[in-house]
């Protein structure tokens, strides 16, 4: 289950957002669906998501450069590759896509998937190192934890079980 | 009772000296590849995904026509469990040369001792989530490291128990029992 020839990427958008918009913007991000029901949610195999405003890039001096520009940075960690999540992001959230990115420069929301993949290429920027502490798909990490629960479980409830039960017990929970 | 969510954001862009920019696309892509480097990092254990990246011009994932951004940052995105406190404590005193070289080019940066004065820096920097969605939010990266060990265990244990009768088969659970009973 852990491990095996299982992939993770990440996708990491830096985009400027435009003159005016930071409000609207904020706004958008703060009317999305929260938890399970969070756009990021509804596309399989998303592992983490995030939207950022960043409001201004600071130059050495701790001051803000391109007159304060504010950046949106919107990210996520998947299973496979990007291509793949992002043309299932595109299908399945990208009316919330275009909603957040059409406060950005250069984004022209046309409800086109071609369009988003193309604006989010753009403005990707690569992970030059990464850490993940563990390897394995979305779907096998809650497996895992459910499996883990059950197990937990029945270790208090198979307590004191003669053989024929305990191992009857098992079967019944257990056998696949 | 309602879970407490474990696993929160970190989002960090901090400018950079030019050399560093030039030291970080040098050594990151060995570091990337090699498990030696981010093994302590992965036993800290609080430590979902974490990436550091460089942005030096925008749009970021153009050459042809994109503004050179000086000075360049380093991005630095974690998904991590509980306090930054805490999390921020542990680089500091765990893997201190690590952290130097992922920060020592940062305008600013302290160093990572005394931890107080690297817990400013980092605070100071860190930029709110607006938005943050976790697959698994209640489980802590050390309970899911040891959920999908566990799942290897209990996949062995059940292709032996297949075989086994009712007194092999008490025996054979008491010991897988007691052999996860740290991951359970």
């Amino acid at each position: 289950m852990s491990g095996g020839d299982h992939t993770a990427s990440a996708l990491i958008v830096l985009a400027p957002v435009r003159d005016g918009q930071t409000g609207d913007l904020l706004e958008t991000l703060a009317a999305l669906p929260k938890g399970h029901a969070s756009p990021f949610g509804r596309v399989p195999g998303t592992h983490f998501g995030r939207c950022v405003l960043i409001g201004a890039l600071l130059d050495g001096d701790e001051q803000p450069i391109e007159d304060g520009r504010a950046y949106l940075l919107l990210s996520a960690d998947f299973d496979g590759d990007s291509e793949s999540w992002l043309s299932d992001a595109a299908q399945r959230i990208g009316p919330e896509l275009d909603r957040i990115l059409g406060h950005c420069e250069g984004y022209r929301a046309d409800g086109a998937a071609r369009t988003l993949i193309d604006y989010v290429n753009t403005y990707s920027v690569r992970a030059g190192f990464s850490v993940r502490s563990y390897n394995a798909s979305v779907a096998a990490i809650l497996e895992g934890l459910e499996l883990q629960r059950a197990l937990r479980r029945f270790a208090v409830e198979a307590q004191g079980l003669a053989p024929a039960a305990l191992r009857g017990a098992w079967i019944e929970r257990f056998a696949r | 009772m309602q879970q407490r969510e474990r696993a929160q954001p970190v989002t960090i862009i901090s400018p950079i000296h030019r050399w560093w920019a030039a030291w970080l696309r040098v050594t990151w892509p060995g570091a990337d590849r090699t498990p030696l480097v981010k093994r302590t990092l992965v036993r800290l254990s609080f430590i979902h995904f974490a990436h550091w990246s460089l942005v030096a011009r925008m749009p970021p994932g153009r050459r042809r026509g994109a503004r050179r951004l000086a000075p360049g940052y380093v991005l630095f995105q974690s998904n991590f469990d509980d306090d930054i406190r805490a999390y921020v404590d542990a680089f500091a005193l765990v893997v201190p040369l690590r952290m130097r070289a992922m920060w020592q080019g940062v305008f600013h940066f302290p160093g990572p001792r005394p931890v107080d004065r690297f817990l400013s820096f980092i605070v100071a920097r860190t930029t709110p989530a607006q938005h943050y969605y976790c697959a698994y939010p209640h489980a802590s990266s050390s309970m899911i490291s040891a959920a999908l060990e566990l799942a290897d265990c209990h996949e062995r244990f059940q292709r032996e128990a297949s075989s086994l009768d009712d007194e092999e088969f008490a025996t054979r659970y008491a010991a897988f029992i007691t052999e996860n009973q740290l991951l359970l």
